[in-house]
């Protein structure tokens, strides 16, 4: 059985390999090489992981003095959904990363990006596999400042601004989770997860409120919880596409599910009252804001917003139906907004613009993107036959079974922001396929995408598409995920 | 008489809200990535006070010393808050360098690092 | 206005943690350490030959934080030569007006290879004495700086250190895949002999590893400031390419 610390090991030393040799052609081969070899390994691990949680022993130590690390369910579901996205956008970046941005010294610049995207991917991993509260945090620095440099990409002058704004927020997470972590390792005298939810739950109630205070700030940054989630919009439609859709695919979704599995287990039972309320509080905000936007990049960003936040409140249920949809819902989204940020991306290259205005006709002319965009946005309405359709539907049973009042609350929520969203993405899709063509037909050069960036979105889109015929297969993934999230 | 560990936390706390509150109000994005620095010295001065013993030693073992070894490892004070601190000091650094780069190349476009003058830095 | 805001919210958050929190800590100093120092404290020299229960945590017990540490670090200096393509070829020969004289001249040159020796002894000394990677790294670091800034060399290759960089941090990557490929079977396992107590060789793959991590953090350090600075070496790059895009 080989080992997951490959899924470390590879993409660190594929990214120092690739600063190594500094050339183009070599980072991308590297690349994608290391990506979809841990892709063609993480179905084997998953099925391993699901009857028995693979435990890991680090440097020959094991914990509580050295590092408590393993594959779960929850784990190796991730790891399939980070390694399958990382691979479909780096076959997207391929074709499209050169055209993100003019700046001087751009030639290396490419090198650098497949090395940060690997890191950032490295980042994810670990976030997932790991059990101990310190190397919780280092990963999960890895992860955010890989983001970080990837908004600035283009350094267009939004980007820098985006990325610095998400970096001083985020910096100051970082220094509560710190803080946080040594709090706990006060009380508890380790730091491995499982010790820490047996000490904060004898603790006095201020010592542990405290402390999940100080995380859920420091998570609920960079999860995009209401209202820690102002640089979203300005760093999700600043990125390049291909950045943005890992963000919004598969980034914050891990954040989030990181704080819910420590709110679940290390927390008290009132901070997910309070993260339903903030949840239901995203989603409302999130799709309002999304409604006024007219660039099309920004409408998905807070459209983001308000799916997480879905997610979230699905979540914080506290039942595992609740979380089983939770993780439903966070396998559509991540097909559905990479599709619609990965199509974007070549809606902006081709029209020069990013305003919806500038799209019209682009039906016509880009078919079988503009096809991918309508099928995608469909799906996260939640338009039946889609994919979209059937997670909605189990949130709202999740919501509607748990007899209680922020249930019946997020029920009515849930179906307002479901019509505010069909309300956009309709106009927007209107707006492709809508009759007065000539300003999309005079300004777009070069046709429909790449064949990179068609496989990659087609990739995506499959999944929408198909997943609401194959919603028992993946049943048996969520589930067990499900259960195993209620455990640490 | 009070203790040693009482006025660490006590500073690290007082930094750390000196710190938040420069990020709240300067205007000069310099200071607010030297006050997101002082933010990180607090909760590294946090981090190490928790590992404080009294009449602690440092946790490293002199092999030819006269006491024994056992004798030395009583009186040594926590090193893992010393390897926590070793590892936040390293990516804190890291993140001051990129953001003062950052700034860097918007000072280079605009010609300026105050708030006011970047529209998409509102909170 | 934002200054109140400011103020308030400071003030609730001080309060909120000095109430509840505080009163905990503000206790007699503690006589003895917690669980995990203490079994850090015993299980060093056993398990790991250092003198310096710190880099035996560091390096070994917690050795994938270190590994995750040293990328943070790369993955600054790759940002900081990303967002740096701008200032390439402008040196410092805007900031420093005059060249310093008799005195800058030599001396540059003569603490030089002091302190590349203290850097690389604390580098090598990292597993029994305070030091190791890090700061032997940022030593070593510092006599790159000083060439910059006293004239010494007007530029330096960021590719050199870029291979430099490269090949630490796989040479730390192979160390820890070393222990998978071993009978222990574990990511990062010591699994050269410990030697004795207090020689330079001793402890295992521990100042190996932090060889390699010194390495690291100079070469980084060392591209970091050559990319602020514009004192890249002129590379292909800078001036326009032709007209393919």
């Amino acid at each position: 059985m080989v080992s997951p610390m490959l899924l470390i090991a590879m993409p660190l030393g594929a990214a120092f390999l690739i600063v190594l040799l500094g050339s183009k052609i070599a980072a991308r081969i590297v690349a994608i090489a290391t990506v979809a070899f841990l892709a063609v390994l993480a179905p084997f691990w998953l099925t391993a992981a699901i009857s028995e949680p693979i435990a890991i022993v680090l440097a020959d130590v094991v914990p509580p003095l050295g590092i408590a690390f393993g594959l779960d369910a929850v784990s190796a579901g991730f790891v399939l959904l980070i390694a399958v996205s990382g691979l479909l956008v780096l076959l997207y970046s391929l074709p499209y990363i050169p055209h993100a941005g003019e700046f001087k010294g751009k030639e290396k610049a490419e090198v650098r990006y497949y090395a940060i995207f690997l890191l950032l991917l490295a980042g994810a991993f670990g976030l997932v596999m790991t059990k101990d509260i310190f190397n919780l945090f280092v990963f999960f620095e890895i992860l955010c400042i890989s983001s970080y440099l990837l908004v600035a990409y283009s350094q267009e002058e939004r980007a820098l601004e985006a990325s610095f704004k998400y970096m001083v927020l985020g910096s100051i997470g970082s220094a509560f989770m710190l803080v946080a972590i040594g709090l706990s390792y006060r009380l508890s005298g380790s730091l491995a997860m499982t010790d820490i939810a047996k000490a904060l739950a004898a603790a006095p109630a201020s010592y542990s409120t405290l402390v999940s205070v100080l995380f859920v700030f420091g998570f609920g940054i960079e999860a995009a919880i209401f209202p820690l989630n102002t640089w979203l919009p300005d760093a999700h439609s600043s990125a390049p596409s291909s950045i943005s859709a890992v963000l919004s695919g598969f980034v914050i979704e891990v954040a989030l599910v990181v704080l819910v599995r420590l709110s679940l287990n290390i927390f008290s039972g009132t901070m997910l009252l309070v993260l339903s309320v903030l949840a239901l509080a995203g989603v409302l905000v999130g799709e309002m804001a999304a409604l006024g936007q007219k660039e099309l990049k920004r409408a998905l960003a807070f459209s983001s917003i308000g799916q997480v936040s879905m997610m979230l409140f699905a979540f914080t249920l506290g039942s595992e139906i609740g979380r089983w949809a939770g993780f439903g819902q966070l396998l559509m989204h991540a097909g559905a907004k990479s599709a619609l940020f990965l199509v974007s991306g070549y809606f902006i290259v081709r029209t020069g613009s990013h305003e919806i205005e500038a799209y019209r006709g682009l039906g016509r002319k880009m078919p079988a993107a503009s096809a991918f965009f309508a099928i995608a946005a469909l799906s996260l309405v939640g338009m039946p036959p889609f994919f979209g359709f059937f997670t909605k539907l189990r949130i709202l049973e999740a919501a509607a079974a748990a007899h209680s009042g922020i249930g019946y609350a997020g029920i009515v929520v849930i179906l307002f922001a479901t019509v505010i969203e069909s309300i956009y993405l309709f106009r927007i899709v209107r707006t492709l396929y809508g009759a007065n063509a000539e300003a999309a037909v005079s300004s777009s050069a070069g046709g429909d995408l790449p064949v990179f960036a068609w496989i990659a979105v087609a990739g995506f889109v499959l999944l929408v598409l198909v997943g609401g015929f194959i919603i028992p297969s993946f049943d048996r993934l969520l589930q067990p995920m499900a259960a195993v999230l209620a455990t640490i | 008489m009070i203790s040693i560990s009482a006025v660490l936390y006590s500073t690290s706390l007082i930094l750390i809200l000196l710190g938040l509150y420069g990020v709240l109000t300067r205007k000069n994005l310099i200071r607010v990535v030297i006050s997101l620095d002082v933010v990180d010295l607090g909760v590294n001065i946090f981090l190490v006070t928790i590992g404080y013993v009294r009449d602690g030693r440092a946790p490293i073992y002199l092999a030819d010393a006269q006491t024994s070894l056992a004798d030395q490892a009583s009186r040594m004070v926590d090193p893992l808050p010393q390897s926590l601190v070793l590892t936040a000091i390293v990516i804190g650094f890291g993140v001051t360098a990129v953001a003062l780069t950052l700034l860097m190349r918007l000072y280079e476009r605009k010609g300026t690092v105050m708030v006011s003058d970047l529209r998409g830095l509102k909170w | 206005m934002r200054k109140v805001i400011g103020v308030l919210l400071i003030v609730s958050f001080a309060f909120f943690v000095f109430t509840l929190v505080m009163r905990d800590l503000w206790v007699e100093d503690p006589t003895a350490v917690r669980t995990l120092g203490q079994a850090a404290i015993e299980e060093t020299i056993p398990q790991s030959g250092a003198a310096n229960t710190v880099t035996a945590i560091v390096v070994q017990f917690r050795g994938l934080d270190t590994l995750g540490e040293v990328t943070v670090l790369f993955l600054s200096a790759l940002g900081v030569a990303l967002l740096s393509g701008e200032f390439a070829g402008r040196g410092l020969k805007e900031v420093f007006r005059d060249d310093g004289g008799f005195i800058l001249y030599y001396g540059a040159r003569l603490v030089l290879p002091i302190i590349i020796l203290v850097g690389v002894y604390i580098v090598a000394h990292g597993h029994l004495s305070p030091g190791g990677g890090f700061p032997g790294g940022v030593l070593v670091a510092t006599a790159v700086y000083a060439v910059l800034m006293t004239g010494v060399k007007k530029e330096l290759s960021t590719r050199i250190m870029a291979v430099i960089e490269g090949f630490a941090g796989l040479a730390f990557v192979a160390l820890g895949l070393l222990g998978l490929l071993s009978d222990r079977f574990s990511f990062l396992a010591n699994i050269l002999p410990k030697g004795s107590l207090g020689m330079v060789f001793s402890a295992g793959i521990i100042p190996l590893i932090y060889a390699a991590v010194g390495t690291k953090v100079a070469a980084e350090l060392s591209t970091l400031v050559t990319s602020l600075t514009g004192s890249d070496y002129a590379s292909a790059d800078t001036t326009a390419q032709g007209g393919k895009r």
